[in-house]
């Protein structure tokens, strides 16, 4: 006979089992292959009005399989040496550990009579922002998970699969916004399929 | 006249078994979809082509291709073989969704990938074209197309 002190188990089961699915959050459930690159180029006529828009959105799933494929001189087996590039001179390496390791802030700001750019560090965000008046405007806004993700790997290389992996595990967010006179570009990752 | 309803029932029965046949044989022939390509011209004369090839056809007739040609190809992609290999598995695993969008005042461009097959889509002033690509038949033909050959 089903009596009641038999059914307060299998009730509380089912309740812990409704708690653990609903705590399951979207962003967690989801997996790598649902997550997209997107890139969306518009430029405009003298008029303003959209003359040509270029769309491409891009699986994360793709690019982790493409990369490790892609065998060019700097790029093996989808890392990028960076021994091998000499970037006027630059450590880039050294900078972005340095970055990774600092507390939030701003690294650099340079201002010019018609350009500014600043580099910083705020909430789990690598910002750079260069302005150069109503002619152009860049924004890049990279999750630091990334970069550490790029910075996994050898000391002479940035683990593009990884960062690419870390980019897929991060949140909807916009990566570069460009805006020019007569064109815009953004980047970005969601879920959508269709770069809207 | 039972000789007559004899001959009716025969003749049928063999109507019955290569209808049946034809059917079967279309089934496995399209059972991996269809490569195909549809050229409309916007004109009132203009031509338009529907050429639907089997994808299992499509992936057979790689086979007959001379291995003279099979060598010059396999020299002049062989480096980007694997990349383009990888670039397929990764488009067959990957989510369905629109690749690429092209639009500006002359033409409309899209690359949609949609239930393991690629679309193409050109709208122009001039025509449409549209052709489909399953993705299995192409990875198949790449495979097909790198594999070493006797003397190779």
């Amino acid at each position: 006979m089903f009596t009641m002190k038999k059914a307060i188990p299998i009730f509380a089961v089912l309740v812990l089992a409704g708690v653990a699915v609903s705590n399951f959050s979207p962003v967690a459930a989801q997996s790598q292959s649902d997550r997209w690159l997107h890139v969306r180029v518009v430029e405009t006529d003298e008029k303003g009005q959209p003359d040509e828009t270029v769309k491409v959105n891009v699986p994360l799933a793709l690019a982790e399989a493409i990369l490790p494929a892609i065998k060019v001189k700097h790029l093996q087996g989808g890392k990028l040496r960076l021994s091998d590039l000499k970037i006027e001179q630059v450590d880039l390496r050294a900078i972005l550990e340095a970055v990774k390791n600092t507390k939030d802030g701003e690294f650099v700001t340079i201002e010019k009579k018609r350009e500014s750019v600043c580099v910083s560090k705020q909430g789990g965000y690598l910002l750079v922002k260069v302005n150069e008046g109503p002619e152009k405007q860049v924004d890049v806004k990279l999750p630091m998970a990334v970069v550490e993700a790029a910075l996994s790997g050898a000391k002479d290389e940035v683990d593009l699969v990884a960062a690419i992996r870390a980019l897929g595990a991060h949140g909807d967010h916009d990566l570069v916004n460009v805006k020019e006179k007569r064109q815009t570009v953004r980047v970005w990752v969601d879920s959508k399929n269709n770069g809207q | 006249m039972p000789a007559m309803v004899g001959f009716f029932a025969a003749l049928g029965k063999a109507a019955g078994y290569t209808a049946a046949t034809a059917l079967l044989g279309g089934a496995i022939l399209y059972s991996d979809g269809a490569i195909s390509v549809r050229v409309k011209e916007h004109k009132p004369d203009g031509t338009n082509i529907y050429l639907p090839v089997p994808a299992m056809l499509a992936s057979a007739a790689a086979s007959f291709i001379p291995e003279c040609h099979l060598r010059q190809f396999r020299e002049q992609a062989g480096p980007h073989l694997p990349l383009i290999q990888a670039a397929i598995e990764g488009l067959r695993n990957s989510p369905d969704g629109e690749l690429v969008e092209v639009k500006n005042s002359r033409e409309y461009v899209r690359v949609v990938k949609r239930g393991g097959t690629l679309y193409v889509d050109v709208e122009s002033d001039s025509e449409h074209v549209r052709v489909s690509l399953p993705l299995r038949t192409v990875s198949r033909i790449v495979a097909r197309l790198a594999a070493t050959g006797p003397g190779s």
